[in-house]
This record gives C-alpha cells, sequence and structure tokens, in this order.
C-alpha cells in the first residue's frame, strides 16, 4: 500500500481543467487547498513505481500544472487481495 | 479493519497536505498514527537541508513526511526523498566487516579488522612518517564524525592529508568566499527566497537538483508577476522552460558574460557608488600577487568586455547580456549557483565574479539580495567545510598555514605543540596520484565514492585496487557495495541515515540534528564508532599520543561539545546551539552565540549578526542595518579583475565536442542509495547522452542508437538521446550510473582549479562516434 500526498502548483485560468484531468487518473484525486493557485492531490498505489511515475511524469503532463511536491508517503507492504479489495488496484497488474 | 487503516493513512496525507500548501493545519491525525512513532530530522540527500518526519513502526521506517513546522523548507520535500525508508531498508546494505583475500572477500570480526587497520596505518607511520597516510571523508558523514577524523589525523597522527568529496563539488565556493569576503559560506540565507525580485540561477539544474529550493522561487514568481528569472547555462535544463533570460555561453567561457555583465552596470551607472566607496576594494593578480587597482582601473579593464565583444567568443547576445545586466542591477537579487560554476579550473574566478556583481550594485545584505552558493551534499557545509576536514583548513574559518591558528586548535586538542604541520596536505587529485605512486600507504575512505566519482577515474580506480608488491592498504566505510568497496583490501559495514544521531550543517549556515530511530542492521556501526576505535587503537601501537583522544569521548555529543568551544569567539560562534537545543529546534543558523541567539539570517549586517555586538569582530560604531565584511582585509570585500581564461581541455580537430556532465531528478550523485530504489531505477534505468539535433544529424545519430564517447583518457558507450537541450557541440551525460561501458568518469577530465583544487568535471573535450 503506497499512499503519497502532494500538492501541485497551477496556472490560475486552468485551475477546473487541471483538478479534471487529474480526478480523471485511475488512484489519484484531488482535493481543495483553499489557495486558487495550489491544488492537492492524493495518490494511491500498489506501489512506489506506479506512484512515483504518477508523481514525476503524469502530473507534470497535464497542461497548466507548473510543479508537482510530495509532502507525505506511506509505504507498506499489504496483502494483495486486501489492495484489490478496497482499491480494485493490484500490484501485478499495475507493474505491467 | 484495513480499510479504515488506509483511510486513516489518507487522511493523514492530506493533512500534511493541508497543513504545508494550504490554509490553518486541520487535526494533526498522523501524530497518533496507529503504532507509528514520529521523529523529526534531516533528509539524507541534497544540501536543501528540508525538514522531514520520519514514522517508524516495529523498528522499520514506514513513512517520511515533509516537516511542516520546518522554517525554511516548510514541509516540501523532493521525490527522491520519499524513498528514503526503502533505501535505509535496501536488501543489499553491508553487514559484516570483510577483509579481500585474492579476489574475493572473507568475512572477518570486527576486533580483526580494526587490528588490521590499525596495525596498517602504525606500519606506514612508523616506517614511512605521517605523511604516508591519508583520509579521505564526505559531506556525508555527521559533522562530529568528520570532526573526529580531522582531529585523528592533523593532531593525533600529525598529518595535513585530510581530504573529502566536497573537494569535487564546493571548494571553488569555498575559494569565491575566502578571498572576496575573508571568510567561507554564504552570508545571506533561504529566507532570501521571499523579498527577491530577481534570481539569477548559473550552472544550477535547480528544477531537478534542488527542488524545494526551486518550489520556492517558483511560488515566488507565481505570487508576484515582476520577480524574473535570469539563466545561465550552456544546457537548457528544466529551469529554462521558467527563465525571464537565458544565457547560453559556450561551455567553459561564461567568465567573459559575467564580465560583460559588469561592464554594462558600470557603463551605464548602474552601480551603488556609496556602498562601493564604504565596503570595497579591487584588486588585480600582478606577477604572482594580489595588486590594489581604483574604481577608474577596474573601468579600463572591463574595456575588453563590452557585451559586442564577448558575443563573439561567448556565442551569447550582446542584447541578452545588457538585458540581464539591468535585471540584475534593479533587484533586488539572489544568485544560485552549483556545479556548474565550481566544477571549472577557472572555479574560483568564476565564483568571484558573481560576487563582483553583488558588489558593485550593492545587492548584498538586504533582504532579497545575496550571492548564495548552493550545496549538492547534507553536509558538506557543516560536516567538510565548516570543520575544516580538508588539507589546508583546519576548524571554523582557521588555516594550517597560520601558525597562531595551529596553536589554537593544539591547545584545544591537547596536541603536543608543532604537532600539525603548517604546510596543506596533498588535495585529493594528488592525493590519490600519490597512493598510485604507493607514497601513501594507508588510506581510509568514509562515506564515499571515489572509484565511481573522481574524474579520469582509470587511473585512481587502478591506485587504489591493482594488485602489485607494496600496494598501499585501503579500507572503506559504507553502508552499500559500490565502486570503491570492490577495491577495497578491508571493507567495514556502516550505519546509516536514522541509525546514528549527529548534526549535519546545510547550505544556509544550518545546523540540524538528527536522531537514531532504529539500530543498524548485522554489525554496520556508525562512523563514529569506528574512527574513535581506531584512534584508541593508534594510541596503544604508539603512533597516536597515549589519552589524545581514548577517555575524552564517548559519544557524538562530547565531540559537538568541543566543536562548540573550536568555535567559539570565530566567525562561526554555535556556543549557543547547545545539544538539548538542537534536538528542540528545526536547526539554527550560525553564528549563534548565546543559548538565547535565535540564529544569524544575515551574517555580516549589523543588528542581526552577533559577531558584530560581542567578541573579536565588534563594532560599536556601524548604524544598524548596515554592512561590514569584519573577516575582509581591511574590512572591505573585493571586487577582482579576473581573466577570462578558456577551459583546460577545448574543442579540437580530433576532439571536436565538449562534454558536460551532470544530474537527472531521480538519481543523487553515484547512485549508491537512489539506485537501491527500484523505483528510481526503474524510472532512469540507463544511462545516456544528450545529443543536439545538429550533431546527431552530422554524426547520423538517432535516440535510442548507442554512441562511443572518447577523450584523450577514456571511453564510454551509452545510448543516444537527441534532443536540443545542450548547445550544438556539446553534449550532456549523467554520472550516476556505475556499471562499465556508462562509467562517464573515464572519460572527464582531471584537470583542476589552481586555487580550489577542484576538478573541471563540467568541460572537456571528446569525439563520438555511432556504435
Amino acid at each position: 500500500m503506497v499512499v503519497i500526498g502532494a500538492f501541485a502548483r497551477v496556472e490560475v485560468e486552468r485551475v477546473d481543467s487541471v483538478q479534471q484531468k487529474i480526478d480523471a487518473m485511475p488512484g489519484v484525486s484531488t482535493f481543495d487547498l483553499g489557495d486558487e493557485k495550489k491544488v492537492g492531490i492524493l495518490v494511491e498505489a500498489a506501489h512506489m513505481e506506479a506512484a512515483h511515475r504518477v508523481l514525476t511524469r503524469d502530473l507534470r503532463e497535464v497542461e497548466g500544472v507548473l510543479g508537482v511536491w510530495p509532502v507525505y508517503v506511506h509505504d507498506e507492504a499489504e496483502p494483495d487481495e486486501v489492495r484489490q479489495a478496497v482499491t480494485g488496484l493490484s500490484e501485478t497488474a499495475e507493474r505491467k | 479493519m484495513e480499510t479504515t487503516r488506509r483511510d486513516f493513512i489518507k487522511a493523514a496525507a492530506m493533512t500534511a497536505v493541508v497543513s504545508v500548501a494550504g490554509g490553518p493545519a486541520m487535526a494533526k491525525a498522523f501524530q497518533s498514527a496507529d503504532k507509528i512513532t514520529w521523529h523529526k530530522s534531516v533528509c539524507r540527500f541534497c544540501g536543501t537541508g528540508c525538514g522531514v518526519i520520519i514514522g517508524e513502526r516495529g523498528g522499520r521506517l514506514v513513512a517520511l513526511r515533509g516537516d511542516p513546522e520546518h522554517p525554511t523548507t516548510k514541509g516540501l520535500v523532493c521525490a527522491k526523498a520519499l524513498f528514503l525508508p526503502k533505501i535505509v531498508h535496501s536488501k543489499d546494505r553491508l553487514l559484516h566487516p570483510m577483509v579481500r583475500k585474492g579476489d574475493t572477500y572473507e568475512r572477518i570480526g570486527w576486533d580483526d579488522a580494526m587490528n588490521l587497520m590499525a596495525d596498517k596505518f602504525a606500519a606506514a607511520i612508523k616506517a614511512h612518517g605521517p605523511n604516508s597516510v591519508a583520509y579521505y571523508g564526505s559531506g556525508q558523514a555527521m559533522s562530529e564524525e568528520s570532526y573526529l577524523a580531522n582531529r585523528l589525523f592533523k593532531g593525533g597522527i600529525g598529518t595535513n592529508n585530510v581530504e573529502g568529496n566536497p573537494r569535487l563539488c564546493m571548494a571553488s565556493a569555498v575559494g569565491g568566499y575566502v578571498s572576496t569576503y575573508g571568510k567561507d559560506e554564504p552570508m545571506g540565507s533561504y529566507d532570501d527566497i521571499e523579498h527577491a525580485k530577481v534570481f539569477f540561477l548559473i550552472g544550477s539544474n535547480t528544477a531537478e537538483c534542488h527542488p524545494v529550493i526551486f518550489s520556492q522561487i517558483l511560488a515566488r514568481k507565481q505570487a508576484n508577476r515582476d520577480v524574473l528569472i535570469i539563466v545561465c547555462d550552456p544546457r537548457k535544463s528544466p529551469i529554462c522552460s521558467k527563465a525571464d533570460v537565458h544565457l547560453d555561453p559556450i561551455p567553459g567561457y561564461d567568465l567573459a558574460v559575467f564580465h560583460a555583465m559588469a561592464h554594462v552596470i558600470v557603463k551605464e551607472k548602474r552601480y551603488d557608488e556609496k556602498f562601493i566607496e564604504k565596503n570595497v576594494q579591487f584588486k588585480i593578480v600582478k606577477d604572482g600577487a594580489p595588486a590594489k587597482v581604483d574604481f577608474k582601473g577596474y573601468e579600463a579593464f572591463l574595456e575588453q568586455f563590452a557585451p559586442e565583444k564577448v558575443e563573439m567568443s561567448t556565442g551569447v547576445k550582446a542584447e541578452q547580456i545588457v538585458e540581464a545586466a539591468r535585471l540584475f542591477a534593479h533587484g533586488p537579487t539572489t544568485s544560485f549557483w552549483t556545479m556548474g560554476l565550481n566544477q571549472r579550473i577557472t572555479g574560483v574566478w568564476a565564483n568571484n565574479l558573481i560576487h563582483n556583481l553583488h558588489l558593485l550594485t550593492g545587492q548584498i545584505g538586504k533582504p532579497g539580495a545575496t550571492p548564495f552558493s548552493l550545496t549538492g551534499q547534507p553536509n558538506a557545509c557543516g560536516g567538510v567545510r565548516d570543520t575544516g576536514t580538508l588539507c589546508h583548513i583546519l576548524p571554523y574559518g582557521r588555516a594550517v598555514k597560520k601558525a597562531e591558528h595551529r596553536a589554537e586548535m593544539e591547545k584545544l586538542w591537547g596536541a603536543k605543540p608543532g604537532t600539525i604541520q603548517p604546510k596543506p596536505g596533498l588535495n585529493t587529485i594528488e592525493m590519490f596520484r600519490a597512493l598510485g605512486r604507493d607514497e601513501v600507504q594507508a588510506m581510509l575512505v568514509l562515506t564515499t565514492n571515489p572509484g565511481h566519482s573522481l574524474p579520469n577515474v582509470t587511473p585512481y580506480r587502478k591506485a587504489m585496487g591493482e594488485t602489485r608488491a607494496n600496494k598501499p592498504f585501503v579500507a572503506v566505510i559504507d553502508a552499500y557495495p559500490t565502486r570503491t568497496t570492490e577495491l577495497a583490501d578491508l571493507v567495514l559495514p556502516a550505519a546509516m541515515w536514522s541509525e546514528k544521531y549527529g548534526v549535519f550543517g546545510m547550505s544556509e549556515r544550518r545546523y540540524q540534528y538528527q536522531p537514531k530511530v532504529k539500530d543498524a542492521p548485522g554489525e554496520a556501526r556508525s562512523d563514529f564508532d569506528i574512527v574513535l576505535d581506531l584512534a584508541e587503537r593508534l594510541e596503544e601501537r604508539g603512533v597516536v599520543p597515549e589519552g589524545y583522544i581514548k577517555g575524552k569521548f564517548t559519544t557524538t555529543d562530547d565531540v559537538w561539545n568541543e566543536m562548540r568551544e573550536a568555535s567559539k569567539n570565530t566567525a562561526y560562534d554555535f556556543m549557543g546551539m547547545t545539544r538539548a537545543r538542537l534536538k528542540k529546534e528545526r536547526g539554527i543558523r550560525w553564528p549563534a552565540p548565546t543559548e538565547d541567539h535565535p540564529g544569524t539570517c544575515r551574517r555580516f549586517v549589523k543588528g542581526d549578526d552577533p559577531c558584530l555586538d560581542s567578541g573579536p569582530y565588534a563594532d560599536d560604531t556601524v548604524a544598524e542595518g548596515d554592512i561590514k565584511f569584519y573577516a575582509a582585509p581591511d574590512f572591505r570585500a573585493t571586487v577582482w579583475l579576473r581573466p577570462a581564461k578558456p577551459p583546460a581541455e577545448p574543442p579540437c580537430k580530433d576532439y571536436p565536442i565538449v562534454l558536460s556532465t551532470g544530474r537527472v531528478l531521480e538519481h543523487w550523485h553515484t547512485g549508491t542509495m537512489t539506485m537501491r530504489a527500484e523505483e528510481l531505477r526503474r524510472a532512469q534505468p540507463e544511462c545516456y547522452v544528450e545529443v543536439n539535433p545538429e550533431d546527431a544529424k552530422a554524426y547520423g545519430l538517432r535516440t535510442g542508437d548507442r554512441v562511443r564517447i572518447t577523450s584523450r583518457r577514456g571511453e564510454s558507450v551509452v545510448k543516444a538521446r537527441v534532443v536540443d537541450t545542450p548547445r550544438p557541440g556539446m553534449i550532456f551525460v549523467p554520472w550516476h550510473w556505475e556499471d562499465d561501458p556508462s562509467l562517464i568518469n573515464r572519460v572527464c577530465i582531471d584537470a583542476y582549479d589552481p586555487g580550489s583544487k577542484q576538478p573541471e568535471f563540467k568541460v572537456c573535450a571528446v569525439k563520438i562516434a555511432k556504435v
């Protein structure tokens, strides 16, 4: 189980479309930070590789995102069946 | 049950984000996370010194978050830091001492290992004198560990053959500060980011190498549309996409650009006449000695650097130079630089010229106005530069050449007068050359990887590892197997970050305490334990005076207290940084001479720097807010008239391309840590070379082709990436990969700056060919 809390600095005029695009990514959700220049991001993944890819590649490719900075990570082993039941994310599938 | 736990962790993650990036913090849910104990600490990677909170459960590190209460990094960390728990728990950690037996290594007990090392060192000293042994340390060891090793070698054994890897990355910055202001280390702080209106980023891939600093710059620019960024770099690193002006000089020719900026500032009278009159002097080196010149002499010197002339020699357009100069002078301007400036045979001079711009314009010592060298390692500043763990210096601004400084340290250390030699020891390159000539007969390498990180590394690898008659003895302390442990005669397993406690000192003079959170695996011991043990055994063998170290130190706390004493009444004075205080606070910036002093935001500024209020530098005549460069000759900082000397190895007919090396976001230095995180390794799985499309066309290269890069010293074969980031005529290779044939340091040049002794990693001539 990997959970990462992060925030993105975004172009103010694109904040809505940025949030929509990020929310459409599997295992990624946004939340409000009360600051129009920033978007809170929660990344859930089966393993760090996928989370890291989201953080350093996928999110940065969203138009309107100026940069992404993590502030929290939790990385603990978790049985695959528990993970699937909770999130629908399979480590084996994610690695592919 | 598990769902609840996952939801809880998600809430904790969101809370952490809100507390860092949002409004008032929500409930601190993470503080009561089930069975997780949280510890305030400091990141293990670069010199930014990000405050982190480590989550430990059942002896394992399971979580990490930025520390929102950290006064300068404010909860931010970069993607590398997220992997620290995983890196610490890497399965290939070294667990036992091992001794080389022919081509293999055999496990050995600690007592036998330490006796072997002590015997080898003692035998060398008795047979060939103290200069037959050497220490090569690291900006990644704790400050107390470096200080103790320095104390042992210089004051105990009596050799100045004491070096460390900061020689490869920051020595030119030290030379720049010392020759300009009289003392090392930045006078400003990260607080200046929040006040600057112009950022001048020189030879610094800040976005990838210091991402948290870059975040703060970006936040400042985002909030203030009049904040501008000037970048000077021959490569379009990721920061260039945010730059307002990009100066891209031919590699190695930027000194003329800085002089040209000064030319514009002087011609257009954008300098601060009052500041110069009061605080600045001008000097040129004539017949090998510094000589004063006046402002008119400086003005005349700059004539050769008119922007139109400089455009021809540097490739930077004159109008861009003019624009950059005008913006710089407007300010408030903060300059940040790293290896692009330092890793050069003109590194000290390049540093001087950045300081020149700040001194001319008075962009110094005011909020948002400072010249600031960023550091690449977590403790290059506090651990090596400040403790004087290099061949030419002693703790806290002292020099081995100065008799009074040697006497002060001998007295504090309890060494016999005359023990510390007056001549600097061997610098890093010369130390490894001497090892190759078998003149250094025993060497201790601590927490660093010279078998990968030295330039022109092939002969130095032979020096360390090649079997021969009278081969020197090399002991290596590390947490992981590396390209250096494979060359060692003795390998000692080290405790890592969070497995020992001590102090890291980062770029802005902030000393921060990091706790021990878990036990080291196997039989690994801290560098402190190992150096202390070696010292005691050398005393037993009669090559270090009895009682010089034995009995004086039990823990790093004891060493810290002596370090505070050593700093007393120096420009570094941190007597007020007690251990108890450091454990409680989020680091303190020196000088902080008393326990109630909050630390210093800006040095040399009356009302902020306590050295101007009491102690040897005190001066009641200086007005509040005014500057006094109290460590400089005549209390004046120096504007240096330096020649625009070309690199050691410019391109030529046979080697027509310039090679520059650097870093990527995912990896750090020789990759001994980041390559242990599979995710980071897979994200950047192999070495590559960036080739400009123009050059790619000329050489028939496409992305994915294998390219042989050959210099006068060696070759490397890596895959091509055809991108327009490097200038035409220049290639860029990140140096993190250790495997042959990727190891790019076999190609790099080991010519070094005659002042700082820092090698020129950033420029050498190569030829390239499709394989």
